[in-house]
């Protein structure tokens, strides 16, 4: 038996793990890596069927869905009678973006995806569970949404096809 | 006789009893793990639970994420033995908890992990595999997230018991530091991506409280036995003295035993502040009742660093972390009692002979392998006379016994005829602790009446 085991070679594994679990992390994550930038909502945990979706899918900073239900419900009438304006095509790492939105009384009542990036299976995911949330963000708060974490590049596709309606008006 | 009455008036006095009742624990503990499920509810966790496919998996995976969480915490907190529990349960105990809480935590994280891969896979029609890597890739704390997925692992695989018998105590205790890394790099995600906690003001409020303040109570804990130790005043070793073949005792005095608390049964986290041997903490139980004069540890030589110690010159300073346990006589409340000793366990009972009364008529049973490995005979023999009561030996390898059991509850009984009534102490390694515990569960003690203090945790 080792009489006088050294404190360097009995630190060395634990040393060894924590430290490449460090680096790791301060290599790889996408804030610390690719400066991807936090806030908004998040892409994981939602759930692909269709009511229960709106609430736990994608989480909004706020839980304003009841408030946004009833905005929606009295200015439907007047959405209905709205202006639509299409915007210009903005193309993302992932595929082009075109929105359009209806505008009554000099404010967006609405907006619906005209184009969204597609193609395999990861794309057709994201875009699925962002473009309603964003849809939704952007009658709420217009151009200041929040980008959604895990989809930076389709929030800010979104935000330059939404300018592009915003500069028609 | 007058030594004797001299010594009890030098005697330290007996550590405060902690005022937490056992229940205030279990309800603190449930009522976290309500909390934390009801959160899960509200956020739609049941519904989607049977909701099938792939929203069972997401919930499943949430729930098991959240517990997962919980239990590493608790894990933590056990290990940084707050005083305040460990005066309620005793540290032996606590370390038990400890590896079943960290056993749990291992399993949980793996399954969180797995299920919420699968699930992100599903919904994104990928494979596991390429599901992870998208998780890591586009998902902030995803990677700290699977870092500290492999920290719980080596952990986990660290200590079970084929792989941490091949690695040395230290090396195996240093990887389990690592546990704070882990919970520190599993927090980010939980934050960010946990659906039941991102964005929501008051169940972000919930668990940040909850981890800041386990945290903060187990650096409270932590740094306050070491500062004591530190701050106590001087303790160094005054004598050393061999007992038996590869047995010795360590006999510490000093300034610093005056503002110590402690009674016999207890044992000591000891540091020895000398080159080499000040990182390696040792158990030590005390092997008489401790005065302010000296309080004594003896020692086997189990071929690690604790022999180190006995190598040590006299005036070495050392540390002492403690003390803990609570196997003392209190626990007896004053009625007879039995005492069962085996190999180095003899040497805590040795302390605890001390503290007893005559009218309690000790019956005290010593096991060991060799004649010559009993420590301290000669004063447990006088010990035991002036508190007429009686003496078993038991010597020799197991075979010598009838059915290669010492300790059958019919001879049990039959040396101790009024065992029912009594209070028993058992103290040894943990093969000798079960074969008595068994015994006496066969003969009906009131576990009530049975205290333990397990070695080699």
């Amino acid at each position: 038996m080792s009489k006088n085991p050294s404190l360097a070679r009995r630190v060395a594994p634990a040393m060894l793990l924590g430290s490449a679990a460090i680096a790791v992390v301060a290599l790889f994550d996408p804030v610390f890596g690719h400066g991807s930038g936090g806030g908004g909502g998040n892409l994981f945990a939602a759930p692909a069927t269709s009511d229960s979706g709106a609430k736990p899918g994608i989480n909004s900073g706020s839980n304003t869905s009841t408030k946004t239900n009833t905005k929606s419900k009295s200015a439907s009438a007047d959405c209905a009678n709205g202006t639509a304006i299409t915007g210009s095509v903005i193309d993302t790492r992932y595929g082009p973006v075109q929105l359009q939105a209806t505008v009554a009384s000099g404010a967006i009542c609405d907006v619906t995806p005209l184009v969204q990036p597609s193609g395999d299976g990861r794309t057709n995911y994201i875009s699925q569970q962002v473009f309603p949330y964003l849809d939704k963000q952007a009658v709420k708060v217009g151009i200041k949404f929040q980008a959604v974490s895990g989809a930076t590049y389709t929030s800010e596709g979104y935000r330059s096809a939404l300018q592009s309606i915003l500069d028609q008006m | 006789m007058t030594a004797r009455t001299a010594t009890k008036s030098r005697a330290l006095s007996r550590p405060q009893k902690s005022r937490l009742l056992g229940n205030d624990v279990w309800a603190v503990a449930a009522a976290i793990v309500v909390v934390t499920t009801g959160i899960w509810v509200r956020v739609g966790g049941f519904s989607q639970l049977i909701a099938g496919g792939n929203d069972t998996l997401l919930s499943l995976g949430r729930l098991a994420g959240m517990y997962a969480a919980l239990a590493a915490l608790g894990g933590l907190l056990l290990a940084a033995r707050p005083r305040s529990i460990e005066r309620k349960f005793g540290l032996d105990k606590m370390l038990g908890w400890h590896r079943v809480v960290g056993i749990t935590t291992v399993f949980l994280v793996t399954f969180h992990a797995v299920i919420d891969t699968v699930a992100w896979g599903i919904g994104a029609h990928m494979n596991p595999v390429a599901a992870l890597i998208d998780l890591i890739r586009t998902q902030q704390w995803m990677i700290a997230a699977l870092a500290a997925l492999v920290l719980f692992l080596a952990i986990g695989l660290s200590s079970w018991r084929r792989i941490r018998r091949r690695i040395a105590y230290e090396t195996w205790y240093f990887v389990h530091l690592t546990a704070y890394l882990a919970v520190l790099l599993a927090f980010g995600h939980q934050i960010t991506l946990g659906t039941d906690i991102s964005g929501r003001t008051l169940a972000l409020v919930w668990w940040i409280g909850l981890c800041s303040a386990t945290f903060a109570w187990v650096l409270m804990a932590r740094s306050g036995d070491f500062i004591r130790s530190l701050t106590r005043g001087r303790t160094v070793i005054t004598r050393i003295r061999q007992e038996a073949p590869g047995v010795g005792s360590v006999e510490i005095g000093g300034p610093g035993l005056r503002r110590l608390r402690a009674s016999a049964g207890q044992f000591f986290i000891i540091r020895v502040a000398r080159r080499g041997l000040w990182w390696q903490p040792h158990p030590f139980s005390l092997s008489a009742a401790p005065t302010r004069d000296a309080i004594r540890f003896t020692i086997k030589d189990l071929g690690d660093g604790s022999s180190d110690i006995l190598r040590t010159e006299k005036g070495t300073r050392v540390l002492l972390e403690g003390p803990y346990g609570r196997f003392t006589v209190d626990e007896a409340g004053g009625s007879r009692v039995v005492l069962f000793g085996g190999g180095v366990g003899i040497a805590p009972i040795r302390a605890l002979l001390e503290d007893l009364e005559s009218h309690q008529q000790p019956v005290v049973i010593l096991r060991c392998k060799a004649q010559d490995e009993l420590m301290h005979l000669a004063e447990i023999e006088a010990l035991i006379a002036a508190r007429k009561g009686t003496l078993h030996v038991l010597a020799g390898p197991r075979e010598w016994f009838s059915a290669g059991d010492p300790f059958r509850p019919d001879v049990l009984s039959k040396a101790v005829p009024d065992i029912r009534e009594r209070h028993s102490f058992i103290c040894g390694p943990a093969s000798f602790e079960y074969a008595i515990e068994k015994s006496l569960r066969a003969l009906k003690v009131p576990s009530k009446q049975v205290h333990r203090e397990r070695f080699g945790v």
